[in-house]
């Protein structure tokens, strides 16, 4: 019974690698934070389904969202911490993005966990740049 | 290719050129309408890509806002707001622009976006820029930034689905157009294939129709040969002849004369007109002259002969509308003597050589008719004389105002005329030509016999 169980365990214990696999960002990265958009600085989501709901419903819904997110500077540093690959389906976009969690190593909310979309992520190697918006 | 064949042979070249016309009017119109849809088309792609412009100003005008409010945020100097204004004022126009080809191509989804846009804009104004500018060191500035973050983010993602949309649109009337294009071009040359094909075959029928009309020539002018009004040479005579078709390009018609050699002192003279003219009328000629001939080997007699050709003539040719005016004579010329009987025949003329003119009358009607008797009658003929058959072609000759040369006409015309028999016979076909400008109402037949004194020429 055990025996005929084991590939079972196995599974469920790969799984968080599984969904990592291919992802755009791997845990123990170090990168720097700033928006592709107008507005360089990146909102920070406390909870990656909030994230989710934010980058597909309307305004209204990520106006109700926002208490949730806290702003952080363009070029705030921080490690991955978790990546999921197209978790989110914008759609006026071709391909789906990933989710990227960090910790943020730099600016007000240094020590910080949130989750961001991967086009807010950059990578900058072993050691994260602290760049600052004017 | 029968049905093909019929149809052209039945309706001949009106209705090919029909068929033509058609094709012509049938490619000319589809080709207008192409040309218009084409237009449209590329009309409708221009306002297309003017929207895409459109939106791109407005992405452009956002950015000056949102950077002008940071930097006055940032620096507390008013100059930063300068491009915030002057974007202000410039985002109705281009808004306006974009949302009315979004109605016009009716883009309701599109249309929805640009609506959530322009809400964000405004709120964004209203909410995050105005209270900023107002008050840049407020403690709720960094609620302000968060809510202008979102705020930009919502513009970004409504643009960016106005934009899919446009692009969605651009690409489906680009295949529209291309597809109208392709369409157009297939069916222009199925359109070139098939009246190439109707030209081909009306080519190919017209080739046969000219070889037709090549053998059907040459039978014609075998059959001329046979039908061709001819003289032979009789002692102390001189003989001139004329033979004019009214029908174009055919040198056969309805009128005949005939001279030929009974024996050495008698000939047999003959002139004829039948009704109509043409190859029918011709046939019945070469039946008049043969028939004529092979009557006059048995009777020497005028009126006989005309009285026994009558009665051959109503029973072989059964046609009521066909009638014959004839006039045969024998002539003597060791006697110098004429005689003739006219059925119906009008147009023979007798030149004295003191130059008196007259017409020989008529010895009875008109053949094919009724069957009457014939009776001869006697012209003593003297050196000089010249007798003149014609047939109606010569009196009946009109004018350009439409008025016939009538007997006097010919007469007086007789009277001048000098030179030998041919002569003669040309003279009057070229003052018939001239007085028609060469377009004869009938066809024409001369044959002139001028009387030689005892073998030695006149002239």
């Amino acid at each position: 019974m055990i025996r005929r169980a084991l590939p079972l365990f196995a599974a469920i214990a790969l799984w968080p690698l599984a969904v990592q696999a291919d992802c755009s960002s791997m845990p123990g990265s170090q990168i720097a934070l700033f928006s592709g958009n107008y507005d360089p600085d990146v909102l920070v989501w406390d909870s990656r389904h909030r994230l989710l709901a934010y980058a597909t419903d309307s305004y209204q819904v990520a106006k109700l969202l926002l208490p949730h997110a806290i702003l952080a500077r363009a070029g705030t540093t921080a490690v991955v911490t978790s990546c999921h690959r197209n978790a989110i389906h914008q759609k006026y976009r071709p391909a789906p993005s990933d989710v990227v969690g960090v910790r943020m190593t730099s600016g007000e909310y240094r020590g910080r966990n949130g989750w961001v979309m991967v086009e807010d992520v950059h990578v900058t190697g072993q050691r994260a740049t602290h760049r600052h918006h004017p | 290719m029968q049905a093909f064949r019929g149809l052209i042979r039945g309706a001949g070249a009106l209705t090919a050129t029909a068929i033509l016309a058609f094709g012509l009017f049938i490619a000319v119109n589809s080709t207008l309408a192409t040309r218009a849809a084409t237009s449209a088309a590329f009309e409708r792609e221009r306002g297309i890509q003017n929207a895409q412009l459109a939106l791109s100003e407005l992405l452009k005008l956002q950015v000056d806002e949102e950077t002008a409010v940071r930097g006055f945020t940032i620096t507390r100097e008013n100059i930063f707001l300068e491009p915030y204004y002057a974007a202000s004022v410039q985002f109705a126009p281009h808004d306006r622009d974009l949302s009315n080809v979004l109605a016009d191509e009716r883009m309701t989804e599109a249309q929805a976006a640009l609506h959530e846009l322009e809400q964000a804009h405004d709120e964004w104004h209203q909410l995050v820029a105005e209270p900023l500018i107002a008050r840049p060191s407020t403690r709720y500035a960094i609620d302000l930034a968060k809510r202008g973050k979102a705020l930009i983010d919502a513009e970004r993602n409504d643009a960016a689905e106005i934009q899919m949309l446009l692009t969605q649109r651009d690409d489906q009337m680009r295949r529209q157009t291309q597809d109208e294009i392709n369409r157009t071009g297939y069916s222009r040359a199925g359109w070139l294939v098939a009246f190439g094909l109707i030209a081909l075959l009306f080519n190919a029928y017209q080739s046969r129709l000219t070889r037709e009309l090549e053998q059907e020539r040459t039978t014609t002018e075998t059959l001329q040969r046979a039908f061709q009004s001819e003289f032979e040479s009789i002692p102390h005579t001189d003989i001139g002849s004329a033979y004019i078709s009214a029908t174009r390009h055919v040198a056969i018609g309805g009128d005949v004369f005939d001279l030929y050699r009974m024996t050495d002192r008698l000939a047999l003279m003959l002139i004829a007109d039948v009704s109509g003219k043409g190859v029918d009328a011709a046939v019945i000629t070469a039946f008049i002259k043969f028939t004529i001939r092979g009557i006059a080997l048995r009777r020497n007699d005028p009126a006989e002969i005309l009285a026994e050709f009558n009665t051959a003539f109503q029973r072989a040719v059964l046609n009521p509308d066909l009638f014959v005016s004839m006039l045969v004579g024998v002539l003597d010329v060791e006697n110098r003597t004429l005689t003739y009987a006219s059925g119906g025949h009008d147009s023979v003329y007798l030149r004295r050589a003191n130059g008196g003119v007259e017409s020989l009358p008529v010895t009875g009607p008109i053949l094919g008719v009724m069957e009457q008797p014939f009776t001869d009658r006697v012209v003593q003929l003297e050196p000089g004389d010249l007798l003149l058959l014609a047939t109606d072609g010569l009196a009946e000759s009109r004018d350009r105002k439409g008025q016939q040369l009538n007997e006097p006409g010919v007469l007086s015309w007789l009277a001048q005329a000098d030179g030998g028999a041919q002569q003669i016979v040309d003279g009057l076909v070229a003052r018939v030509r001239q007085r028609t400008h060469n377009q004869l109402g009938d066809d024409l037949a001369l044959l002139a016999i001028r009387i030689e004194r005892d073998g030695v020429p006149l002239d």
